[in-house]
């Protein structure tokens, strides 16, 4: 550990000083110690971490490569028989750093300042001094670096979350571009539809502020929603805050028994065509999960009139060759050329298009029957079961 | 007979291969005398993308059968269009990586890769890049981190690199250079970054700057006027898709992008000159001869980067030298390329934003078609009713070749912001898509620009079309269909499914004494050519 008094005149002059750890065997802990230390005798915005540790350390090298390592930095370098400090030997570690920050109560402007902080003013002041292309580089990864310790922090720190308070006008056009641009999926208000209702005090894949930010803003790969990619942060926290001034309605409750739903949906024949979590006919859409998905005013809907809803992805379509075979089917692929499709036994069938005499899209018709027979009891009880696919409390 | 021909075509080659790579400007400017080879990103200056040779037929195109594949180097953005000299081919990869192949067997003669961080800015396009130009014994290759790069024909070692712009600020290069007498032609993309716009022209030999041409004019310069406050100094009009050239009359036909920001007008009232336009710029001094502007004070992202076709035809009972572009916002225009006269412009797909163009080719806008906050529905959609993938002009049919995309698009309006290098477009689209969009090759009138022929497409196509003077059309889709059409009728002869989305132009050309057809679909480059019953292959 370098010496106090060093230390202080760091602090006055703003040279850098390396603490190298020199204990045998050290963990994040140890690490974590030479923070405090700096903390106290220097302040903490003279903290500065090096990254040029390789992503996942140096002990687990091939012991060839190893040797030439310590070969090549014999100079400058007096190794231990270890060279990684556990915890801090893998590509994640500025979690742990920061998550061992946290623990030892610094503030998140402190942990800024310590793992980041002061690389970018020392960075500013080169740009300063020298204008260079280097310079300017280098300062700009340290600008992403600052934005990535931004989100190491968000993701470390339990119960701390981006406060989205909007004013009035704020709210309004939050609310303009949540109709826009979200309420064709999750309906006007937020009651859902195509996507999930926004309209409840908790959200599956937001959990808070910040995670609502990011589901907006990058969108949720593997599902049908898109990544606001050309709204500015600014206008993605209006939406955010609208959203979360819709999350004030009570939850919806649902009336049904999701045990009674779950029989009902084995003696209806549901399971014939549609699979969860494994078991079921290929027929109609997964259901596994539907619950986070579609709201519960949706399978309604589709339950009662299913060519209303029909999914993407299963048009029927009706062809007849040109030898007069007749076949219908779900639509499984098309090009220019060629149309595959799957009949009602799930048997695959392909057509060059050319050699079909009729080819008939019927957009609107869904294979599906409607299940408007149910009691009304029995359609909420096959609805709760449904809405509890996938996890939603 | 048929192997004394055969002899003669190898001797030729071999003659060729000798004095390879060497492509002087004479030889690009007469391409036409050698459709064998593909010296020039369109095929050739006038940026026909019409292929000379007829030996594939709509008689024998059945016969039509995978000569090679070759298998990028990486995953990525593949939408290239290869430049083939004397049995090499010259083939450039995403990010930054260029290929020379034996065009005989798709082997590699050399590779050259130019690292890109992956912090580089690519502000509202893929990390692609388009292809190369040749010149003497160099090729001449655009880096996505915005720097102009003169590789060694025989080896592909460096001769020299030029920073063009700085990349930092969201100025990148997808485009294939052009390769004039003595000057490489490059254009930038960042359009969506709030740059200011402009051509460069380099020294071949030397890779210093000859001249450079702003799209947004500077303080004092004509047009500056049709810029509100300091907007132009963010004003885009990039040059991101390369131009076209007359030797003749020594001008360059170049297009230019959207303004910045694309989405939101408030902060530019005006035309914004010369964004959205065609520019007729001396190709010795860098000046603008003449301006044409499609879309003023364009709100809708429509580009006016697509491919300027040069056609010397009959206009109203008089030879004429005429340019003529399918533009993105959905006209098709004919102008005078000596005086940038406007002659004609017609719809050449469904389009809800303009009543018509007037006396002098200004589109007629219709009223509420701007984009709001709530989305504001309009055709074509942003990405345009055609857009960087190639036109081709036969000049057999007299008819232009277009690949047209069918779709509509909820246009928004958004807050924009300028932080240089990010992104300042203030807005965005949602588009229709699934069975609401569609696509189809057209064939248009070049002199009236009506359509004579369709061939409907599946979804709103990214791959460009040549014709040749076998009397064929070829073209992509985004399932992986790579087809061709009877030229004269558009009736479907021939298809093969690549199993990749074809964003890339096809080309033709000669090896071995027989055409071929290349085609970059997925992550692989095709290569078609006739078999004949019997042979090897």
């Amino acid at each position: 550990m370098p010496h106090a008094e060093t230390l202080h005149q760091v602090s006055d002059c703003g040279r850098v000083s390396r603490c190298n750890s020199r204990i045998l065997h050290s963990t994040v802990e140890h690490f974590l110690d030479h923070f405090d230390h700096v903390k106290k005798l220097a302040g903490v915005e003279h903290i500065g971490v090096g990254s040029d540790i390789d992503l996942d350390g140096y002990d687990d090298m091939p012991a060839e490569e190893n040797k030439r390592l310590r070969a090549g930095y014999k100079g400058s370098y007096g190794f231990r028989e270890k060279i990684d400090i556990e915890g801090v030997d893998h590509p994640k570690r500025i979690f742990d750093l920061t998550e061992g920050l946290i623990r030892r109560k610094y503030t998140d402007r402190e942990i800024e300042l310590a793992l980041g902080g002061f690389q970018t003013r020392v960075g500013a002041n080169l740009v300063c001094l020298t204008i260079t292309r280097s310079a300017m580089k280098w300062n700009r990864r340290l600008c992403l670096f600052a934005l990535f310790l931004a989100s190491a922090i968000a993701a470390a720190r339990p119960g701390q979350d981006r406060d989205v308070t909007l004013t009035v006008d704020e709210l309004a056009q939050g609310k303009r571009i949540y109709v826009g641009q979200c309420a064709l999926c999750h309906g006007i208000e937020g009651v859902g539809g195509r996507g999930p209702a926004l309209n409840q005090p908790a959200l599956r894949r937001a959990k808070d502020n910040q995670a609502l930010y990011n589901v907006i803003k990058n969108g949720v790969a593997g599902t049908e929603m898109p990544a606001a990619w050309h709204m500015t942060t600014r206008e993605v926290w209006r939406v955010v805050g609208y959203i979360r001034y819709l999350n004030r309605a009570e939850d919806v409750k649902l009336t049904g028994d999701a045990g009674r739903g779950r029989e009902l949906y084995r003696a209806k024949g549901c399971a014939g065509c549609h699979i969860v979590r494994g078991e079921g006919g290929a027929s109609g859409p997964e259901l596994t999960g539907i619950g986070a998905r579609r709201s519960a005013a949706y399978l309604r809907e589709a339950l009662i009139e299913p060519a209303a809803s029909a999914p993407e992805g299963y048009l029927v379509v009706s062809v007849i060759t040109r030898a007069g075979r007749n076949l219908r089917g779900v639509r499984v692929n098309e090009d220019s050329f060629t149309i595959q499709l799957r009949d009602d036994e799930d048997r695959f069938h392909s057509f060059r298009k050319n050699e079909l005499r009729n080819l008939k899209r019927e957009f609107g018709v869904s294979t599906m029957p409607s299940y408007k027979t149910l009691a009304a009891t029995e359609l909420d009880d096959l609805i709760a079961y449904l809405a509890n696919l996938g996890g939603v409390k | 007979m048929k192997n004394i021909r055969s002899l003669f075509i190898a001797c030729c080659l071999l003659l060729s291969v000798d004095a390879a790579a060497q492509v002087p400007y004479k030889r690009i400017a007469d391409a036409g005398a050698e459709p064998g080879n593909w010296l020039t990103y369109s095929g050739d200056y006038q940026a026909h993308r019409f292929s000379r040779l007829a030996q594939i037929t709509p008689a024998n195109i059945g016969r039509l059968k995978t000569a090679w594949v070759y298998q990028f180097k990486q995953l990525g953005r593949q939408e290239t269009s290869p430049v083939v000299v004397d049995g090499v081919m010259y083939v450039s990869e995403s990010p930054t990586i260029v290929t020379a192949l034996d065009a005989l067997t798709g082997r590699t003669l050399w590779s050259w890769r130019r690292s890109i961080s992956p912090l580089v800015n690519t502000i509202g396009f893929g990390r692609s890049n388009r292809g190369v130009a040749i010149l003497d014994d160099t090729v001449y290759v655009g880096a996505l981190d915005c720097y102009l790069v003169a590789l060694d024909a025989k080896t592909g070692a460096v001769r020299w690199e030029t920073k063009v712009e700085d990349n930092a600020t969201g100025y990148s290069i997808t485009a294939a250079p052009l390769a004039i007498d003595g000057k490489i032609i490059v254009g930038v993309s960042g359009g969506e970054a709030g740059i200011r716009g402009f051509l460069d022209a380099y020294d071949a030999k030397t890779g210093k700057l000859a001249w450079r041409c702003w799209t947004i004019p500077g303080p004092e310069e004509p047009g500056r006027e049709t810029w509100g406050g300091d907007s132009w100094k963010t004003g885009a009009g990039s040059t991101w898709l390369t131009g076209s050239y007359d030797p003749e009359l020594n001008l360059l036909y170049w297009g230019t992008g959207n303004p910045g920001p694309d989405w939101n007008g408030d902060s530019r009232p005006g035309d914004n000159l010369y964004t959205c336009s065609l520019l007729a710029i001396d190709a010795a001094t860098g000046k603008i001869k003449w301006y044409f502007q499609f879309t003023p004070h364009d709100v809708h992202d429509w580009d006016s980067n697509q491919i300027p076709v040069l056609i010397d035809a009959n206009w109203q009972g008089r030879p004429r030298k005429l340019v003529a572009m399918a533009n993105r916002n959905a006209f098709y225009y004919l102008l005078d390329r000596v005086t940038g006269e406007f002659l004609l412009g017609e719809p050449y797909t469904k389009q809800t934003w303009a009543k018509g163009l007037d006396a002098k080719g200004r589109p007629i806008v219709l009223p509420n078609t701007e984009p709001t906050i709530e989305g504001n529905l309009v055709w074509p959609s942003l990405q345009g009713a055609t857009n960087w993938h190639s036109p081709s002009y036969s000049p057999l049919t007299k008819l232009f070749y277009v690949a047209a995309r069918e779709m509509g698009a909820y246009y928004y309006k958004g807050e924009a912001e300028y932080r240089p290098g990010t992104f300042f477009a203030g807005g965005g689209e949602r588009a229709l898509d699934g069975d609401k969009a569609w696509g189809a090759v057209r064939a248009l009138d070049v002199t009236t620009g009506k359509i004579k022929w369709e061939f409907r497409l599946q979804a709103p196509p990214w791959a460009g079309v040549l014709a040749t003077a076998g009397g064929v059309v070829f073209g992509g889709s985004n399932e992986g269909n790579f087809f061709a059409l009877d030229a004269a009728t558009g009736k479907p002869l021939w298809d093969f499914q690549t199993g990749g989305a074809i964003t890339a132009n096809p080309i033709s050309f000669l090896i071995d004494g027989r055409q071929h057809v290349a085609i970059a679909a997925g992550q692989a480059l095709f290569v078609f050519s006739l078999h004949s019953a019997g042979s090897r292959q």
